[in-house]
């Protein structure tokens, strides 16, 4: 049997090829599009039945409870400081004298330094605990310099608290490992504690991230829909006329077609806000105004390449003498098929604009919660280093916005591959 | 192979070129060997999707999409193009199974190396639209300074313009040199832009002319100008033709061999005036039914004459569907016909034929 | 020459048309400062003030407009120039190179990485970069702050928002798909073929065709561009036009119309020359175009 190597081996019988990777009909970026698409309506169907379980406040700035999530969005989060003997008074002292390996590197180090880290999230009613497994110093002694209430730290290291539901809030723990000879190393870290655990922390007013994240799917479906149901009849209109009647309508409409595409859209977006006094579903509907001159214009193009085709003038000898009916039969059977993957790029900006707008304060406002908004207030965490409120909501603006794109150009591609 | 002692300035030995397409093995070319002679003159025939664009494309080393495989054997002048390229192709059909091994990218790769000096140089080509080829962005003045200088290895002209391309323009009857060289190429006509395309390709001084189908595009009376044109100036610079045509008659007028082809395959190759002008000399029955076309009859209308599927079996003579002399044969006679693919034979000095029942 | 006299008559004409209906809009905003003008009054108080480039004062700052829009109009420009060159420094070696070896595996993974990169919005990759230079750098970059910090971080506070524009929401990738479009279609001609065929370099043939493509592609990314600039100045404090709009159009209470009327005049006048350069400059490119 011919083996593969460099070359490409074709075992061929009647002919046959299998140039697999020729093949560009985009299947599988749309059925992921997809995915996200049902998650974004399952998302939206969670906020009608549950809004107000979702809009439940908890503590507030909680990290999330994944050690991995916090390693990545928060910095630095456990304090080593070095303790020299003398600082420690008054404490009681536990310890276990007990031998063991070290590595070369691990001896030369000068104070206890620990392996792991601990987790900075911990649940009402579930227990905590953390075992500083250290990189040298076998033996060591552990002093709990500052605590909550009922936390206690064995003299293994073993530290293990069960907070209560009072005890919800935000706590400094201190701990101090101390060798029997040498400087110690003091760890200082905080904890916050939660009635329930929350996967992906909360942000500053409480409300949970998932729970948030939900939230604001509500603004990617409906608003984008506005926006398509204003935009698509106007550039079938606009298009369609000025493709079919040519002439001095035709010039007429690609001039205003050019005027809408000259003007910023942000900031006719802004204008239309300060008359509506910013009502996210106003200023979508004049998104929708925005964004149907690049759509029309396609349209126009497409209606005027199928003027000259010759059915048109059989169904005019047939005596459909009827524009209105002559429009329909272009415009639902031949220039409908850019039109659902224009209604997708529409959505798709629609999310944009809106979190834009959010950004700029001018979008979504308390109590409501969006995606733009979850950043906007956030965005001076940035300087604390508390990053989850910021990142999970980024993650999913792009994962829908790339999903409609993906759609869009999904179905660009397969009417490009059959040629229409 | 040289006759008479000469080295044949273009020498094509079993070049094959495949493409997949959706599955599907197309041979486009399959197996052309032919030879130029230095001052000869070699005309390619065949009705649309034969593969004769496609052969010389492949030489010249300008085939559009990236083909399945190419395989072969080249020769200019003797030296041997396809050096090194021996084993990136190979083709073996076992047990009715056909194993194609290829690593096209390298060979392309390599044989536009090997080939690129000769372009424009020894080789020299001239398209079917003369209007599309030229490009419509600068003038025909600036175009010619462009490969001018591209022949001088880019160094700068100086001055050098007016002697080199002015008597080429008187040759090729121009008339009004001043306007045409100022224009663009879309407010030429066919004639001219031919005619420029012909002082292109003449700039390098090549030693051979590739012509593909140079008149099709054009109305009656400037074909007959054009062709003319053609013949003089090849007589006058001694240069050698490779000419690809669907016209029989401008076939036999230009060149001394004719090679026919159908389907990829050469199936006649002999002197154009026996073959064609004289009906009696040709002895396949492809060529049969293309003369009896040309002459007004009408062709076999077996398929409709509708462009061959290139991809179908490949089992027997490719032309057994179409063919006039099949039908009229014995069935014990035309199996031969549908299990063996008829080889090039020759039946005298200068003519080749494959058929298995060419002697009727 | 008569189409050059008809684009430019048709853009003078958009321009009027922009400015009565943005007078518009802007009378149709509720003031509460000044209720007992009526809208109709308001609207030619606008019109009159756009026809006559009688714009006086900044409500706010109490500077003339002009200056105003002088003085951070060459901010905006400056950014949004710099995007531009980012834009097509990139995208045209890469919507080429795509073109040519289209039958690559490289191709698909370039198309793949442009849809990565045209969903992205324009913050979201502000805030992604500015997390990153926080933690990387311990660096908040905010203009102000900055100024008095050396040329190398001076440089990157003028680049990143460049960068932020250039890549965000599709910019670079439609660019880039345009243009390995268009490289497509302009190779597969007839004329490429005999180029090749006497061994002449394609590529000049190659940008002069591309170059209609590339100014379309700008000419209807242009209003966009000021919508993103607006969003990037205040992201990054950078002291632009973009800012001062948004400024004049979130004060609550009266907004300061004059401005507002003048920097989107501004803007759309901007848009609408690089509508017309590209039409004009798509008639110089293709010869075929000039047919009178």
């Amino acid at each position: 049997m011919p083996r593969k190597n460099r070359w490409t081996i074709y075992h061929t019988q009647r002919e046959v090829s299998f140039n697999h990777w020729f093949r560009q009909n985009g299947t599988k970026e749309m059925a992921a599009a997809l995915a996200v698409l049902l998650l974004l309506l399952l998302g939206n169907i969670l906020v009608v039945l549950n809004k107000d379980a979702l809009q439940k406040k908890d503590t507030r700035n909680q990290p999330p409870t994944n050690s991995f999530l916090q390693w990545l969005l928060m910095k630095p989060s456990l304090e080593i400081v070095e303790v020299t003997q003398g600082e420690v008074s008054g404490i009681d002292f536990y310890g276990t004298p007990g031998a063991s390996l070290l590595s070369p590197k691990a001896a030369q180090e000068t104070s206890p330094r620990p392996r792991k880290r601990p987790s900075f999230t911990a649940v009402a009613g579930k227990g905590y605990s953390f075992n500083a497994v250290l990189k040298n110093f076998p033996d060591v002694r552990y002093a709990l310099v500052r605590a909550p209430e009922g936390m206690g730290v064995s003299p293994t290291g073993q530290l293990s608290w069960t907070p209560t539901a009072e005890q919800a809030g935000i706590y400094k723990i201190s701990l101090d490992v101390l060798p029997f000879a040498g400087t110690g190393t003091r760890l200082s870290w905080e904890v916050s504690v939660s009635e329930k655990p929350h996967a992906l922390g909360t942000d500053q007013s409480g409300r949970d991230i998932l729970a948030c994240l939900i939230l604001g799917t509500q603004w990617t479906l409906l608003p984008g829909l506005i926006a398509v149901l204003i935009s698509i009849p106007l550039s079938l209109l606009f298009g369609g006329m000025a493709g079919y009647y040519g002439g001095m309508i035709e010039t007429f409409l690609s001039h205003g077609i050019t005027l809408f595409s000259a003007m910023p859209s942000l900031v006719l977006i802004f204008l239309t806000g300060a008359i509506f006094n910013f009502n996210i579903y106003a200023m979508m509907a004049v998104l929708g105004v925005v964004l149907f001159p690049r759509n029309a214009l396609q349209i126009k193009n497409k209606v005027l390449s199928l003027k000259e085709n010759q059915f048109i003038e059989a169904a005019r000898e047939l005596g459909m003498s009827d524009r209105r009916i002559l429009l329909k039969d272009i415009l639902w059977h031949n220039a409908r098929t850019p039109v659902l993957s224009f209604c997708f790029q529409i959505m798709a900006f629609a999310i944009l604009i809106e979190v834009t707008l959010s950004y700029l304060n001018l979008g979504i406002k308390e109590p409501d919660v969006s995606w733009g908004k979850m950043i906007f207030d956030h965005r001076s965490m940035i300087q604390e280093q508390k990053l989850w409120p910021l990142f999970f909501p980024a993650v999913t603006i792009f994962l829908s916005v790339a999903a409609f794109y993906l759609l869009a150009d999904g179905l660009n591609k397969r009417n490009k591959i059959r040629g229409v | 192979m040289d006759t008479n002692g000469k080295t044949p300035i273009l020498q094509v030995q079993d070049l094959k070129t495949y493409y997949f397409k959706e599955h599907e093995l197309i041979r486009c070319v399959d197996g052309i060997s032919f030879e130029v002679m230095p001052g000869g003159r070699m005309g390619i025939a065949g009705e649309s999707g034969s593969g004769k664009t496609q052969t010389v494309l492949s030489i010249m080393g300008l085939n559009e999409s990236t083909p399945g495989m190419i395989s072969g054997e080249i020769h200019i002048n003797g030296n041997q193009i396809t050096d090194g390229l021996q084993n990136l192709s190979r083709v073996e059909e076992r047990d009715g199974h056909i194993f194609v091994t290829k690593d096209v990218a390298a060979w392309q790769r390599i044989y536009e190396r090997n080939i690129k000096p000769h372009r424009g140089k020894t080789l020299s080509m001239v398209f079917q639209e003369p209007r599309s080829s030229l490009s419509p962005y600068f003038t025909i003045r600036e175009q010619l300074e462009e490969t001018l200088s591209s022949l001088l290895n880019g160094s700068r002209l100086n001055g050098g313009f007016e002697q080199l391309v002015m008597p080429l323009f008187e040759r090729l009857k121009f008339r009004n040199s001043k306007q045409i060289l100022s224009a663009y190429p879309h407010q030429l006509s066919g004639g001219e832009s031919q005619r420029i395309m012909l002082a292109l390709a003449l700039l390098g001084e090549p030693q051979l002319l590739i012509a593909d189908e140079p008149t099709t595009q054009l109305d009656a009376l400037t074909q007959f100008h054009v062709v003319n044109l053609f013949d003089s100036i090849l007589r006058e610079k001694q240069l050698s033709l490779l000419f690809i045509s669907h016209n029989l008659a401008l076939v036999a007028h230009l060149v001394d061999t004719v090679c026919i082809m159908y389907r990829g395959r050469i199936v006649e190759k002999g002197p154009a005036k026996a073959l064609i002008t004289s009906g009696s000399g040709s002895a396949h029955p492809y060529t049969r039914e293309l003369l009896n076309v040309f002459n007004g009859g009408r062709g076999q209308n077996r398929n409709g004459g509708y462009i061959s599927n290139a991809g179908a079996s490949s089992k027997g003579c490719r032309y057994q569907h179409r063919c006039d002399l099949k039908r009229r044969l014995d069935p014990g006679l035309g199996r031969r016909c549908e299990n063996e693919s008829p080889s090039l034979d020759k039946i005298s000095k200068d003519h080749w034929v494959a058929c298995w029942h060419k002697e009727r | 020459m008569k189409k050059i006299a008809s684009h430019i008559f048709t853009t003078v004409l958009l321009f009027l048309a922009c400015g009565v209906l943005i007078s518009l809009l802007l009378s149709l905003v509720p003031d509460y400062e000044r209720y007992e003008l009526s809208t109709w009054r308001r609207f030619l108080e606008n019109l009159g003030t756009f026809m006559t480039f009688r714009y006086g004062d900044a409500v706010v700052e109490q500077y003339p407009i002009f200056d105003i829009l002088r003085a951070r109009g060459v901010k905006t420009a400056l950014l949004i120039a710099g995007a531009l060159i980012l834009t097509l420094g990139i995208s045209i070696p890469l919507g080429i190179h795509a073109a040519r070896h289209k039958e690559h595996k490289r191709a698909r993974f370039i198309d793949g990485m442009i849809y990565g990169l045209s969903s992205v919005p324009i913050l979201v990759w502000a805030t992604l970069l500015l997390i990153f230079f926080q933690r990387t750098m311990d660096v908040f970059l905010h203009w102000q702050l900055l100024s008095n910090y050396p040329l190398g971080w001076r440089l990157m506070i003028y680049l990143l928002p460049m960068i932020c524009l250039a890549l965000g929401d599709g910019m670079l990738a439609d660019m880039t798909r345009h243009i390995r479009d268009e490289a497509v279609k302009l190779l597969e001609q007839d004329f490429v073929r005999s180029l090749r065929a006497r061994n002449v370099l394609v590529m000049p043939h190659l940008c002069r065709g591309l170059i209609p493509t590339v100014m379309a592609v700008i000419a209807g990314k242009i209003a966009y561009l000021f919508g993103g600039a607006i969003v990037v100045e205040y992201i990054f404090g950078w002291q632009g036009l973009g800012f001062a709009l948004y400024g004049a159009v979130s004060r609550p209470g009266s907004k300061d119309y004059p401005l507002i009327l003048a920097a989107t005049m501004l803007f759309v006048a901007a848009a609408l020359l690089i509508n017309l350069l590209s039409s004009l400059s798509a008639i110089w490119a293709d010869p075929r175009l000039r047919k009178d």
